[in-house]
């Protein structure tokens, strides 16, 4: 299966939120990495079909996918940013409902799948009005997988996780990812890091890098670096310098940074990983350091 | 898929509760006791009717003819007894036998009178069978047939939420990338909206009947309508069989305001504005009742909402007016909702 993106662009008035967006996808985890306004919800929902592009296409094994409609749309799962559910309805009532609406057979068998899947069977007949924000999203996942999609779309599917159930979402992509083409948004690195097989950057509406995980982190090799040095000259530095942030390691403290040089000359060189290809790609905006999860 | 939706109307939409709260406050409406104008006295109606009951008879007529010249001439004598007392040319005896018979006779000029005005308009008529019966009560019924609001605000409170909880809760956008989720389940939606409005309607209407018949029986329920009405137009229609037609009539016209109020809700996307809308155009019919006549009344048919369907409205192109009605506002509903946002 190929999902070819061609020279996608939208447009809202003056802001270009995606500009000339071309990517061929096939079956694995695809994460979509970016800070905020770069334009990975603008293009989730476009591949959604929910948001008409300003101009390019997308297509599916050669089909284009607005085209496709009911076909297309029978072989997507999606999980919105913010997933929505009617709090009177259970859980087993909601996905009942979208059962119906994705034409599941086997309904109830189905259901039970998930709702296991999602670890939710024990809360399958409480209100989801009840849930808290990890129960929901983990029911949005199911909701998503219903129909056994083949094209999975997660848009900041961990936001508002707390880190075990984070684990648990990674966990469970993993599980699920195999034979489906798995596009997920996200800015948080650690989400990705373990189970992407391709990671895309996307910056203010481009893409500016794709390669797995280890192909991205690979090409900073000799570019990051741990200082050790005092608290306080490590604040000092990293007032001064963008691209760096603290980490602690057996109770020393080391400035973690990027830098085409040796900056120091007791700077260490350090493994870089898919954190420091965000603080690379993104700088350290506030969102780089939420990135570290 | 309509089951589905309207599982979901009952759950999410609170129907039943609607439903309960609609026919309540229709029940005591109906039973609080209300003020009907006529252009006669009831009891003495009742009195006449009684005796003059059946057939439409040469005899009848004219022993009523006789009855209203008589009135008449009692009536005129008036000033002219009262000269004759005051000059003493009658007695006191003679003169209380007359204004007794004046103070009757002023009593029942407005009901004889009326009543042989309607036996006029029924020799005239040609296409039923006519009679002469007591149908203050089936006039009562009809006359009080306004415009429902009652059934208006379930109305909205059922049409209202069906789209716009989809947007309030968020589950839009999982909605239209479902494999039905785009024309299928909107349609669903508009016939779960129609059809329990329309129920609703029938309902209500089944109430107003209901206490009606507790109250007054249904005696004369097989009588043609064209003995009240004093028309040809309605055939040979039982009251009980024109009070259903417009029953179903009302509830044709107000099933076909839900689905354009669901047309507006997906056009607007917020409950408050739609609302607003929706109420504005749907008692737009109630200040146009009096106005619109003949072939207008198929387009603006929610003027019917506001009085009983004329003899004029042929039900056949009235229902096929309302199918393509309703198919259009569908349509468009279907069309805005599956559109993908530019």
């Amino acid at each position: 299966m190929e999902l070819k993106f061609d020279s996608v662009t939208k447009r809202y008035r003056q802001k270009l939120a995606l500009d000339s967006f071309s990517v061929t996808l096939t079956e694995g985890v695809h994460a979509l990495l970016g800070p905020n306004g770069a334009g990975k919800s603008t293009l989730m929902n476009i591949l959604a079909g929910l948001l008409a592009q300003t101009s390019g296409s997308i297509s599916l094994d050669g089909r284009d996918i607005i085209a496709m409609g009911a076909d297309y749309r029978a072989m997507l799962g999606f999980m919105p940013q913010e997933p929505g559910f009617y709090k009177s309805f259970s859980a087993f009532e909601t996905l009942d409902y979208y059962a119906v609406l994705r034409d599941v057979k086997d309904r109830r068998e189905r259901i039970d799948e998930m709702l296991c899947l999602v670890n939710l069977q024990e809360d399958a007949k409480r209100r989801v009005g009840s849930f808290s924000g990890g129960m929901k999203r983990r029911l949005g996942i199911a909701l998503a997988l219903l129909n056994d999609p083949k094209i999975l779309i997660l848009d900041e599917p961990t936001a508002g996780l707390d880190p075990k159930e984070r684990i648990r979402f990674r966990n469970l992509i993993s599980q699920i990812g195999l034979g489906k083409t798995v596009i997920l948004a996200t800015h948080i690195v650690s989400d990705i890091e373990s189970i992407s097989d391709s990671v895309l950057l996307l910056k203010d509406g481009r893409l500016i890098g794709r390669d797995t995980a280890d192909g991205l982190c690979r090409q900073l090799e000799g570019m990051v670096w741990d200082i050790p040095m005092s608290a306080q000259e490590a604040e000092r530095y990293i007032a001064e310098n963008r691209c760096a942030n603290i980490v602690k390691h057996g109770g020393e403290v080391f400035v973690h940074t990027l830098s085409q040089v040796r900056p120091a000359e007791k700077a260490l060189l350090a493994k870089p990983c898919l954190e420091d290809v965000y603080m690379h790609s993104f700088g350290d905006s506030s969102e780089a350091r939420d990135a570290a999860g | 898929m309509l089951r589905a939706e309207l599982k979901k109307l009952i759950k999410l939409g609170r129907l039943p509760l609607i439903i309960v709260i609609a026919l309540a406050v229709r029940f005591l409406l109906c039973i609080i006791p209300a003020y009907n104008e006529h252009p006669y006295s009831p009891e003495v109606y009742r009195q006449y009717t009684e005796e003059y009951c059946g057939e439409l008879t040469e005899e009848k007529l004219r022993r009523l003819n006789e009855r209203l010249a008589e009135i008449e001439e009692l009536l005129g004598q008036y000033e002219e007894m009262q000269d004759r007392y005051v000059r003493g040319e009658l007695t006191l005896e003679e003169y209380s036998d007359y204004t007794e018979r004046h103070g009757k006779a002023a009593a029942e000029y407005s009901t004889v009178e009326y009543l042989c005005r309607k036996w006029e308009a029924l020799n005239a008529c040609s296409t039923f069978d006519r009679k002469i019966f007591y149908d203050t009560d089936w006039s009562d019924l009809f006359g009080s047939n306004g415009f429902d609001f009652v059934m208006l605000l379930a109305m909205l409170c059922i049409a209202v939420p069906a789209f716009d909880s989809e947007y309030s809760s968020g589950s839009f956008s999982q909605l239209l990338t479902s494999k039905r989720g785009r024309g299928q389940l909107a349609a669903a939606k508009v016939a779960a909206v129609v059809v329990s409005v329309f129920i609703l309607s029938v309902m209500m209407s089944g109430v107003r009947l209901g206490v009606f018949a507790y109250r007054t029986g249904l005696a004369y329920s097989k009588m043609p309508v064209g003995n009240i009405l004093l028309t040809d137009g309605f055939g040979s229609t039982t009251l009980m069989g024109y009070y259903i037609n417009d029953a179903l009539v009302k509830a044709i016209v107000i099933a076909v305001y839900s689905a354009a109020v669901c047309l507006i809700s997906t056009a607007c996307r917020s409950t408050v504005f739609s609302l607003v809308l929706a109420f504005i155009i749907s008692v737009t019919p109630m200040f146009l009742a009096d106005c619109v006549q003949g072939e207008a009344l198929y387009i603006i048919s929610g003027a019917l909402l506001g009085k009983m369907y004329p003899a004029d409205v042929n039900l056949s192109v009235f229902f096929t007016v309302s199918a393509v009605k309703l198919s259009v506002l569908t349509a468009a509903t279907v069309r805005l909702w599956g559109s993908r946002r530019k």
